[in-house]
């Protein structure tokens, strides 16, 4: 009698402490989204300010829009499929198959992350100058005439692509990581061609993860300016960009587009990309590695194409930058070291404290089908489809009219609040797949042992979560130190990073400086992915 | 409700001993990064100086060794933000009233211009519109011209005969031209130049002159230094860009084959960019404010100016670097931009019926 009420009563306050675990989850997840609206509701309110004392901006507003507006969606439909494409092959090779220097090549292929894509395209129109750019010497070594503008669509597709594949690339190999080979093996063993095996198999696992990857992609996208301007892509951000000063309504009016066709785009995700409830991935099994075979000089051509296509190229115009003005530039080697390690300590806390709020977020997300689950992780989404400027200016109105925090305004902690807003997407699709790594039956069979549900999470959870997370980190982190408006905006003043000065230096024509700055850049990304990378090896 | 907060600090308890073992390394970086970045990378500040804070939209690079001398040569503290074309200007709107900045010293007029339309700046006194020429300041002396940029046509010297040169800009939409003219319609200066070009010949003038210009098939840039780089290597015959890019790119590579022409001054193209330097009228450090600014036209900041970054100082008596030729350029007092009634947005529209768009 007493065994049964006794175990009754357990399970009654179990049931209890989930509830309540459930609703300190679902109250997080509603301040959650309401913190990442602030962007958004600033964009309304701008907008209402601006229409009542600038009403005679309306005309030509849809003919000033319409271009730009399919250019924006044109370019990012096409990058997102092109870079899930890439992204996705390049996981499956350094995962999946027996090449050599897997973490080499991992890390040279998460670098690209690092460039900011305007330095990037610098580097690339600078390549093809013929008085020492490498495709241009290149190109004349073969007789073959280059030309030296690039401009328009598929340069800026190709572009964007090569420099956010890696995305796709880090989100698929965290899943690649974990699935369960046992499938692979039963299609081996039932005759399936390698091919079928990784379409019919392999890919279908993959969907979410691809899809995740490729939503980041479609966001940055949107919100991208700087490199599709030198590219010479009209695209929305730029009527948002050249408006802000002169015309605030228009320039407000489409931003608030832009993050009408994100959302559009993220709940469609939603609803139609796989979610999948299976979680029957255990542990990292010396997984089937696909024997290359006849086809590793192939392979091993395209790894190299790529990394040429997205490493090597700017860096050869930096390094000859910097060679070349060497001796004009006055280059401070201690300010340089100072200052990057101010911007690594700055990405890293970026990282880490992100990663702190969206986790708890993203086990809200991931399993709540409520109303607010939907809106937090719409709203979080958000923040990467928002040009950074905006963002900042909504911080900067936040922050100024908020009655209490006007000491915040331009500190450290306000700027990576910047940085969490700004980055937070980044974080969720790792969060989410980590999350998701947690096999049900380990689960199942922690419960068993351990009473307390918070015990089972730190002790089985974490560990398991640690690559997904890690993985967050290291994506905020790369984002961070590249991050140029809202820092320019909301540092202390005083506190500049190496995308500050590279951007100071560049525009002034100091190139020199921006070669040095731009490889230094370059250089600390590859050590902190490096040891990242590292840091993810299963045990 | 008790009970969700007894959970909730659990979870925060049992979490802490795990997340010490992660964060105890970046929370401690942290706070002293937000100690130290408070001194940022200038001595401690002490009570019998005076500190303001200068929003800058000219570069870290050009500004900060000026700033630097004047902290050194004064014992005043002068906190330094930096920004692009624009962007501090947005972010003073957007603070209004309880903006830190004191001073604000503009790359391109568009910029000090709609914060004088906005009424955030305040007349400065007499002492200091005293030190330039009226016709680089502004009418009501709410601001004062600091540098100057001009417009000119950057051309090949290989490709392009000093005789075939244009006389005016006007000639740029002649049939010998097509083709062959580089501009960056998306560019800060280039939209200067038109606002500019609206005030002293006319908005239908203008208007033309653009719509022309589109048909005549120029080469679009997104940047002067990349048309001043287009030039040098023959990809464009001429560009219309300011005067400094060229000297700039000589010093850093001797081989570069482009050369400047300037318009004459009565032409809408031999437009000077004044950098102006302006006093918020938010301050409350008015004084220390004027101080900056009056030392930003004497000798040592003016010089600077001329030598370091090849652009034309402003203040009365003092010569542009040696190999600068003389500024020629006509009256950018007046150029209001108030009068022009949204100055820069009718620009951008005009740009954009143009054509010059890709």
């Amino acid at each position: 009698m007493s065994g049964s009420s006794l175990a009754q009563y357990r399970r009654y306050n179990q049931t209890q402490m989930k509830h309540r675990i459930q609703l300190t989850l679902r109250t997080y997840g509603v301040l959650i989204a309401c913190f990442f609206s602030l962007p958004f509701f600033y964009l309304i309110y701008r907008t209402f300010d601006a229409w009542q004392t600038q009403s005679n901006q309306l005309d030509n507003f849809s003919q000033n829009i319409t271009n730009p507006t399919i250019n924006t969606i044109a370019l990012a439909i096409s990058v997102s499929v092109f870079a899930a494409v890439l992204g996705t092959y390049l996981a499956w090779v350094t995962i999946r198959t027996n090449i050599r220097l897997k973490k080499t090549f991992t890390t040279l292929f998460i670098i690209p992350l690092a460039i900011p894509t305007y330095v990037g395209a610098l580097g690339y129109i600078g390549s093809l100058n013929p008085q020492g750019g490498l495709i241009a010497r290149s190109t004349s070594l073969l007789g073959v005439d280059t030309p030296t503008r690039i401009r328009g669509f598929w340069p800026a597709l190709l572009f964007l692509v090569l420099f956010t594949y890696p995305y796709v690339f880090m989100i698929v190999r965290a899943k690649l990581k974990r699935m369960n080979p046992e499938l692979e093996e039963s299609g081996q063993l039932l005759g399936h061609s390698k091919f079928q095996i990784f379409t019919k198999i392999t890919l279908p696992q993959l969907k979410a993860s691809i899809i995740s990857g490729a939503l980041i992609v479609f966001l940055y996208c949107l919100s991208e300016y700087g490199a599709v301007q030198l590219l010479g892509y009209d695209t929305l951000t730029r009527v948002i960009y050249t408006n802000f000063l002169s015309n605030t309504f228009v320039s407000s009016t489409s931003s608030i587009f832009l993050a009408v066709i994100a959302s559009l785009v993220i709940i469609y995700e939603r609803r139609y990309g796989v979610r999948t409830t299976n979680n029957s991935d255990h542990k990292i099994t010396e997984s089937v590695n696909t024997n290359l075979g006849r086809f590793a000089i192939l392979i091993y051509l395209s790894l190299l194409t790529t990394i040429i296509m997205t490493l090597v190229i700017p860096i050869s115009s930096f390094i000859y930058w910097a060679f070349r003005g060497y001796s004009q530039a006055n280059i401070d080697w201690i300010e340089i070291s100072g200052l990057t390690v101010r911007t690594l300590l700055t990405g890293t806390i970026a990282g880490l404290v992100t990663m702190l709020i969206i986790v708890p977020a993203a086990q809200f997300t991931l399993h709540s089908k409520k109303f607010s689950a939907k809106t937090a992780r719409l709203s979080i989404l958000m923040g990467y489809a928002t040009p950074g400027v905006v963002i900042a200016l909504a911080i900067v109105f936040w922050n100024l009219r908020t009655p209490g925090f006007g000491w915040l305004y331009q500190t450290y902690p306000m700027l990576i609040i910047a940085y969490v807003l700004h980055f937070g997407s980044l974080g969720l699709g790792s969060a989410e797949t980590a999350l998701k790594a947690v096999p049900d039956s380990l689960k199942e069979s922690a419960r068993l042992l351990n009473s307390s549900n918070l015990q089972r999470w730190i002790k089985v959870h974490i560990p398991i979560m640690r690559p997904g997370i890690f993985s967050g980190v290291g994506l905020v982190l790369l984002a961070t130190i590249k991050e140029l408006p809202a820092t320019l905006k909301l540092a202390p003043t005083g506190f500049s990073t190496l995308a500050t000065d590279i951007f100071s230096a560049s525009g002034e024509g100091f190139d020199a400086k921006t070669g040095v700055l731009s490889l230094i850049l370059i250089a600390v990304s590859a050590v902190l992915t490096w040891f990242l990378v590292l840091r993810n090896q299963e045990k | 409700m008790l009970n969700i907060f007894c959970v909730a600090r659990d979870t925060v308890g049992e979490m802490k001993n795990k997340y010490i073992k992660y964060l105890s390394i970046p929370v401690t970086a942290a706070i002293l990064l937000t100690a130290c970045s408070n001194s940022s990378e200038t001595s401690e500040s002490s009570d019998s100086s005076s500190e303001i804070t200068l929003y800058s939209e000219r570069s870290k690079d050009l500004i900060q060794p000026v700033i630097d001398q004047y902290e050194q040569e004064t014992g005043n503290k002068v906190d330094v933000r930096y920004g692009d074309s624009g962007e501090l200007a947005m972010l003073i709107n957007e603070e209004g009233d309880k903006t830190p900045a004191d001073v604000f010293l503009s790359k391109t007029p568009g910029s000090i211009g709609v914060l004088e339309q906005n009424g955030h700046l305040t007349t400065l006194e007499e002492p200091t519109l005293a030190l330039t020429p009226k016709k680089v300041q502004d009418v009501e002396g709410l601001w004062v011209g600091i540098s100057g940029r001009q417009r000119v046509l950057v051309y090949n010297s290989e490709l392009v005969e000093t005789n075939d040169l244009p006389e005016t800009i006007y000639d740029l939409t002649k049939p010998e031209w097509k083709g062959k003219v580089g501009i960056a319609p998306n560019n800060g200066s280039f939209r200067d130049f038109v606002t500019a070009m609206r005030s002293s010949v006319g908005e239908e003038t203008t208007a033309e002159w653009l719509k022309s210009l589109a048909e005549n098939e120029p080469l679009t840039y997104p940047k002067n230094g990349v048309i001043v780089d287009a030039v040098g290597i023959g990809e464009v015959e001429v560009g219309l860009v300011n005067h400094y890019y060229n000297f700039r790119e000589l010093v850093e590579n001797p081989e570069h084959k482009g050369l400047n022409y300037q318009f004459p001054a009565e032409d809408p193209g031999s437009f000077l960019m004044v950098s102006a330097a302006g006093k918020l009228k938010a301050s409350d450090n008015q004084d220390e404010a004027d101080e900056l600014i009056e030392w930003l036209l004497g000798e040592t900041a003016q010089r600077y100016f001329a030598d370091e970054t090849f652009e034309y100082p402003l203040a009365e008596g003092i010569d542009p670097a040696e190999n600068v030729p003389a500024a020629i350029f006509s009256d950018v007092s007046d150029i209001d931009y108030q009068a022009l009634g949204d100055g820069l947005a009718e620009t951008e529209k005009m740009i954009l019926d143009a054509g010059l768009r890709e």
